[in-house]
């Protein structure tokens, strides 16, 4: 059996997650070339206005790109320099300090007040913009969805701090959690993947499970390195056994506690086990 | 296109690095004289920086403000715009970047 815990394609399996980091799960990409919708493309990222101005797209219709990360909706928080309602959007010129760029929001046109005063912005101060980055000939603005005021301006500052860590983490992967070591979470990350299904990858057996005695978490890592066939009849207590070592008497206690705890069960009979995920 | 809108955020000690160029800064308003139409902001390093106001000082309407303007010497600037940043701002926490 143990020549399976190597197999790349079986290592992830039902540790819960990864469904769509998992090489085997291929249902995603679609046949006949058609563009391949990711995890990014509905995810919020934050961003600076320079990160959008420097974001880059293949043709009118791709995705966009920053550093070569896929990027859906985005949020900003900048300066309304200037608020310009139209009669079927409003045009915010927004700036923060990165550079300017346009935010437009379509005026819904069944309520007959105007969109700022509906958001309560006024000119001049900071405001939250959430939307899509689109471009129009050659400029680019955001497609805005929502618009708020920066109430507590402490936000102005958080704002950067969170573009700075969603940039890295995308850049380099989720910082290491205490104790656990620092090769792990810097193994390299492949770009267009998105950080939220590499994080899941590989790391999650040992998160989930991270708050059990070392022999009970050995145990439900070696029943989640069996291929799925072999887990779904079970896992036999003397292959437990074999592979983890230790007495009889302190294996079979462990695979109690974990069943009284609900993270392993019994399958075929009574000495076949495995986890719940 | 965009670059000339560029205002990095600074505090009083990086404002020599500035000189002649536009940046945003975070501070308490210490004074306003309405005489010579100038005003004294802290920066989050405790430096004080003068600033010339734009018209008078009704555009300064906060304890803590962020100035936008030109540097026009290591410990002087030309407001252009004038962004109300509330009565609290936890001055010591500031980060800039």
């Amino acid at each position: 059996m143990s020549q399976y815990n190597d197999n790349p394609y079986y290592s992830n399996t039902g540790a819960g997650g990864g469904y769509l980091a998992s090489p085997v799960g291929s249902t995603g990409g679609s046949p006949g070339g058609a563009p391949r919708r990711t995890g990014a493309s509905h995810s919020l990222r934050p961003v600076t206005i320079k990160q959008l101005i420097g974001a880059t797209q293949a043709h009118a219709d791709a995705e966009w790109h920053i550093d070569d990360m896929e990027v859906g909706q985005v949020t900003v928080v900048a300066v309304a320099v200037s608020i310009n309602a139209q009669t079927t959007n409003s045009v915010y010129w927004l700036d923060d300090g990165t550079g300017r760029i346009e935010a437009r929001h379509w005026v819904d046109m069944s309520s007959g007040e105007g969109d700022s005063e509906k958001f309560g912005i006024k000119e001049n101060t900071y405001i939250r913009v959430m939307g899509s980055l689109k471009s129009f000939g050659n400029k680019r603005y955001i497609n805005a969805t929502h618009l708020r005021p920066v109430e507590d301006r402490h936000e102005i500052f958080f704002h950067g701090l969170d573009c700075m860590t969603a940039t890295l983490t995308l850049e380099k992967g989720p910082p290491p959690r205490p104790g656990q070591p620092q090769t792990a979470a810097a193994a390299a990350r492949t770009p267009g993947t998105s950080a939220y299904t590499a994080q899941s990858h590989g790391a999650s057996a040992n998160d989930q499970f991270s708050h059990l005695p070392a022999i009970q978490r050995n145990i439900v890592n070696f029943i989640l390195a069996q291929p799925m066939d072999v887990r779904d009849n079970g896992v036999h207590v003397a292959a437990i056994a074999r592979a983890i070592g230790g007495d009889a008497q302190s294996i079979s206690g462990a695979l109690d506690k974990l069943m009284d705890e609900g993270h392993v069960y019994t399958t075929i009979d009574e000495s076949h086990f495995n986890v719940s995920a | 296109m965009s670059s000339e809108y560029v205002s990095p955020r600074v505090n009083s000690a990086r404002l020599p690095d500035f000189v002649g160029r536009s940046v945003r800064l975070v501070g308490k308003v210490i004074r306003v004289d309405d005489n010579s139409n100038e005003m004294i902001v802290q920066a989050s390093d405790s430096g004080e920086v003068k600033v010339k106001l734009l018209n008078d000082s009704s555009d300064v309407t906060s304890s803590y403000v962020e100035i936008i303007g030109t540097v026009l010497d290591v410990d002087t600037m030309k407001m252009m715009a004038c962004i109300d940043m509330g009565e609290d701002l936890g001055q010591n926490t500031l980060i800039f970047f």
